[in-house]
């Protein structure tokens, strides 16, 4: 399915609530990146190779640095130059699709308990969308989906079929399991044998020293990391007010409290728990954003792309 | 300001609405335990986090749990608390509810009320305008009773009357009674009525408006008698009333001079024969009062007038008029004081019944003939002469009989009789005599050579009528009686009996009295029983230095009359008393002392009703002080008897039938106990009542505060504490607000 990017305004399919209520996951990634690749002034694509490849047709959004002006002076047109894979970059994405990851916000439009936009339906949109770009420039592209242990492994393959199979993938997960995403860290580092980028995608709720460790064992397997905590707004502001009764994924058990009285504590062990990770993270030279699911992605993917695009250059 | 008012020391005053308020603290726990079950339901991802959160603050979160429920429920307790004071302080609601209010005021009406400064209002004016103000605030539905606290003055009513107009109408047409302070009385009237009201009224307030004199007080500071009783009275309305609380309207000033008393020194005033008669004055001020006038009238007309010389303040003082009736029949004596701010007892009236002479019957056992003497013979002189040994001026007039004509004479018509060795009486006499004595008549006996000492003791003594005060015992005989000294005299014991008291005076002054140079040779020895209730007028001399003589003569009451009872007789054969000099006065200083006092029925006091022999004054309107008339009428008692009765008499004065002369027959005076008005200080009247100092309201403030306090229907202190009440729960919600978003609890 193509969508003229010309007569489409991308930016509202891009927030949560809207991609919610489309099924397809192609499609979804496919909006997601061209939403965002219309609305950037520089192109994403570049934030994983550098060789060029071809020229093609300014549009509104491309960074005019860009701009092939030898072209310009002999065709009077704008072109802008395109590059081509400058190494054998394999992208490996890593989604965790755990019970914990089924959860969505209440503050999603029309929310009602299990439906919604889930934190795993963002996982798996940023999933698909950097799968898209990835293999969009001819680098390999891989999936691993695991809880308490790796469901289904795909290799990076730069392989034309490479997105549809992970896209499939990505749909057919199973998502009601704990998850042990140290292990699952250590499992991987295991198998991937030739240096990747390693896309973890995970609400990381799990022990963190575990989780660092695993990070420890991909950086010393000389992978390269980058860590997306996918996290519903719920959890980040723990917005409720009226005494609730707080089932727990997982197996956690149940809990009756009064939210607006544990709010700031809750929020504060959330904090500590991300700020270890992160730490963690820098240390190691790893890449590690925070994703509010609530937020359109086309605010969240850009930047992230952006950040790391600049500490390539 | 006074507060009745304990609560916490507050008392509630419907415990169950208390109840139904405490109960409705119940509210926020249930309100507490329904939102901890009435919840949303969030399948919840982060649960470790919450997990945590809640672990590190469970106890924090318990502890402002539980301090929110206390607080709310203390506030709604407080509420519940206050809101049930202002209902129940609420007429229309305290009807609705069953909890009516009523105010009783114990209305002082005593005379003392009426002491009157020179133009000012008296006690009773302020009085009767703060109790009509008081009436005429109180809201529809309020009941109000009003007790008059003077000693048989008006009642008005035997429960609270929610009838405001007529209860205001009466106070309005009322007056300040003649009758002394009964505030004891009224008190227990009051509680009596509380008793009835404690289940169906919610407000029961007592309100006492009095001047707080000493008379009011009659003994309460010294913690016995009425004041004493007192104190029971007020703890006994303490008890039942919601509160109690007595308005001073007296005044430091108050100040009086009065007759307490007159009384005649004789049992009988005989026409034209002197009788003295003892006034008592008491000077009821802060200072010495000298040489105030008493005059003394009789019928209207001045026979003594005197300056009684200095009387200490608070001290009476005894004045002996000497007053000769001219005629039988009734006459009104009258002493007479100067007016002063008091008029009421300036003055004091006595009615007495004056005799033509008193009729004594002397009964002889052995007459005499006419070469000896009968052992009557020295009594009829000693009766037929005056105490001075003259013929004439006696009040006395003897009549002698024998014993066989003893059971024909109607005894009633005399004032004693005399029995003088008589051998032993019939039984039918002895019948007759206890008759007499029961209906207040004097018996005299003489024993005598005749006297059968046990057949007498068998038909008068115990074993008979019951009328010797002793035994007559074995014949005392003295051995050699022709010898001078040898004979038993009289010991008069220092001359403390009150017969022989002009004796004594007589022999302290160095004259010869007579007594101890009788000599008497033979006597009935009397068996008196020890229990007390025999006098010993006389005794002998005893044998044994030191010992006490045998009786010589004995008396005891008995009925209403008196018997006297000689050891030896009345004539000249067992003893030498007849011929001597002190037999006739001491004849007639016995019977002055024996002579039983008849009730007087002629004078009474403020309250007393009119209860005369039917022959005494005529039935049917009477006119009475004040220009009022009542109604006296003609009523027959068990007996037979017709008498002359009326309602209780309220007014001090004369009264006298409106028909015939109009001389007075009946005189009322006021209650001698009211004299002393004195002001008696709050502080010192509740002590001596039991009273709390902040429950005596003083001042001039009081007809304001009084009427502010009833306006509300005397409920101001519920009213105000609970609007203090509402005012710290409101406080407390306040405080839980706070709390609850500061705690960022669910509200």
């Amino acid at each position: 399915m193509t969508i003229p990017a010309e007569h489409v305004d991308y930016r509202k399919y891009l927030d949560p609530r809207t991609l919610a209520k489309i099924q397809a996951l192609d499609i979804r990634a496919r909006l997601i990146v061209e939403g965002f690749i219309t609305g950037m002034h520089r192109s994403p694509y570049k934030g994983f190779s550098v060789e060029f490849a071809q020229h093609r047709q300014y549009v509104q959004g491309d960074d005019i640095r860009y701009i092939d002006w030898k072209v310009f002076g002999r065709t009077d047109r704008h072109y802008i130059k395109q590059y081509e894979e400058e190494t054998n970059l394999q992208v490996m994405l890593v989604v965790d699709a755990s019970e914990s990851m089924t959860y969505a916000g209440t503050q999603t439009k029309g929310w009602q308990p299990g439906k919604g936009w889930r934190k795993f339906d963002h996982a798996t949109s940023i999933a698909a969308s950097l799968a898209y770009v990835a293999l969009h420039q001819q680098d390999s592209a891989g999936l691993a989906v695991f809880d308490q242990k790796v469901r289904h492994f795909i290799k990076p393959s730069n392989n034309p079929k490479q997105w549809r199979i992970i896209v499939d993938e990505l749909t057919t997960a199973p998502k009601n399991q704990k998850t042990r995403t140290g292990a699952i860290l250590d499992e991987i580092a295991e198998q991937m044998h030739h240096r990747s980028l390693i896309v973890l995608i995970s609400d990381l709720f799990d022990d963190p020293a575990a989780i660092v460790k695993g990070i420890q064992h991909l950086r010393y397997k000389r992978h390269d990391l980058i860590v997306l905590q996918v996290m519903d707004h719920d959890e980040l502001e723990f917005p409720f007010d009226t005494t609730t009764l707080f089932k727990g994924l997982e197996e956690m058990g149940e809990l009756v409290v009064e939210p607006r009285a544990l709010r700031e504590a809750y929020i504060e062990e959330m904090k500590k728990h991300s700020e270890i990770i992160r730490e963690a993270c820098h240390k190691l030279h790893v890449d590690f954003v925070q994703v509010d699911t609530s937020l359109p992605l086309d605010v969240t993917l850009p930047g992230f792309l952006a950040t790391r695009a600049a500490r390539m250059k | 300001m006074l507060v009745m008012m304990p609560i916490l020391a507050f008392g509630f005053l419907t415990p169950w609405l208390f109840a139904a308020g405490a109960a409705a603290t119940s509210i926020p726990i249930i309100i507490h335990l329904l939102n901890k079950r009435k919840f949303r339901v969030i399948v919840w991802a982060a649960m470790d986090f919450l997990l945590a959160a809640q672990r590190r603050n469970a106890r924090k979160l318990k502890f402002r749990r539980w301090l929110l429920l206390a607080v709310r429920c203390l506030a709604l307790l407080i509420l519940a608390a206050g809101v049930a004071q202002l209902l129940l302080s609420n007429a229309v609601v305290g009807g609705m509810l069953g909890g009516q209010r009523t105010i009783i005021v114990v209305w002082d009406d005593s005379y003392s009320m009426a002491w009157q400064k020179p133009g000012t209002p008296s006690a009773f004016d302020r009085s009767k305008r703060l109790l009509g103000d008081l009436l005429a605030g109180l809201p529809a539905g309020d009941t109000a009773m009003v007790i008059h606290a003077s000693r048989g003055g008006p009642v008005a009513g035997n429960k609270p009357s929610p009838d405001h107009v007529t209860l205001k109408a009466a106070v309005d047409a009322a007056q300040a009674s003649d009758a002394g302070t009964d505030l004891a009385g009224a008190l227990d009237q009051a509680a009596e009525t509380l008793k009835d009201l404690e289940n169906t009224t919610s407000s029961r307030q007592v309100v006492v408006l009095t001047d707080l004199s000493r008379s009011s007080l009659a003994g309460a500071q010294k913690g016995e008698g009425s004041g004493e009783r007192l104190k029971k009275s007020v703890a006994a309305v303490q008890k039942l009333a919601t509160a109690l609380r007595v308005i001073d309207l007296g005044s430091d000033e108050q100040a009086n001079m009065g007759v307490a008393e007159i009384r005649a020194q004789r049992p009988v005033v005989v026409a034209g024969t002197p009788t003295e008669f003892r006034i008592t004055v008491v000077n009821a001020t802060d200072h010495p009062q000298i040489d105030t006038q008493l005059t003394v009238s009789l019928d209207g007309v001045i026979v003594h007038t005197e300056k009684l010389g200095k009387i200490e303040p608070g001290n009476s003082h005894n004045v002996l008029a000497s007053v000769t009736a001219p005629t039988a029949g009734l006459h009104l004596l009258e002493a007479k004081l100067p007016a002063d701010l008091l008029p009421t007892d300036d003055a004091r009236r006595l009615m007495i019944d004056v005799q033509r002479e008193v009729p004594v019957l002397l009964v002889d056992g052995s007459p005499g003939d006419n070469r000896t003497l009968g052992s009557t013979t020295y009594l009829a002189v000693a009766y037929s002469l005056s105490a001075e040994g003259k013929t004439g001026g006696t009040i006395f007039s003897p009549k002698t009989i024998t014993e066989l004509e003893l059971d024909k004479t109607p005894l009633p018509g005399y004032a004693a009789v005399v029995l003088s060795d008589v051998g032993s009486p019939t039984k039918r006499v002895a019948e007759d005599l206890k008759k007499y004595v029961e209906e207040g008549g004097l018996l005299i006996i003489f024993p005598g050579g005749r006297t059968n000492a046990a057949m007498m003791d068998e038909a008068l003594g115990d074993g008979g009528a019951k009328l010797l005060p002793a035994t007559f015992g074995q014949l005392i005989k003295v051995e050699h009686p022709e010898q001078v000294g040898e004979g038993v005299t009289f010991n008069p014991e220092g001359f403390t009996h009150p017969v022989l008291q002009k004796f004594g005076e007589a022999y302290q002054a160095g004259l010869q009295v007579g007594f101890t140079n009788v000599q008497t040779q033979q006597y009935l020895k009397l068996g008196v029983p020890k229990d007390g209730s025999v006098e010993t007028i006389l005794r002998y001399t005893s044998k044994q230095a030191g010992a006490a003589g045998d009786a010589a003569v004995v008396t005891r009451p008995a009925g209403k009359g008196r018997v006297v009872q000689f050891a030896s007789s009345a004539d000249a054969t067992w003893n030498t008393f007849g011929p001597k000099p002190s037999f006739l006065p001491f004849l007639h200083e016995l019977m002055y002392y024996a002579l039983p006092r008849q009730p007087d029925v002629l004078t009474l006091g403020v309250g007393e009703k009119i209860n005369l022999p039917a022959d005494v004054a005529s039935p049917g309107a009477w006119t009475a002080p004040r220009k009022e008339r009542i109604s006296v009428t003609t009523t027959i008692e068990k007996d037979g008897r017709a008498r002359l009765t009326s309602g209780a008499l309220t007014a001090a004065g004369v009264y006298s039938p409106a028909a015939g002369s109009g001389a007075p027959v009946i005189a009322v005076n006021p209650d001698a106990d009211e004299i002393d008005i004195r002001h008696v200080k709050g502080a010192a009247f509740a002590a001596a009542t039991g009273l709390e100092a902040r429950d005596i309201v003083v001042g001039n403030s009081e007809l304001k505060m009084v009427n502010s306090e009833s306006g509300t229907s005397g409920a101001n202190t519920d009213t105000s504490i609970g609007r203090w009440l509402i005012l710290a729960a409101l406080g407390f919600f306040l405080v839980e607000t706070v709390l609850a978003r500061v705690f960022s609890v669910y509200r």
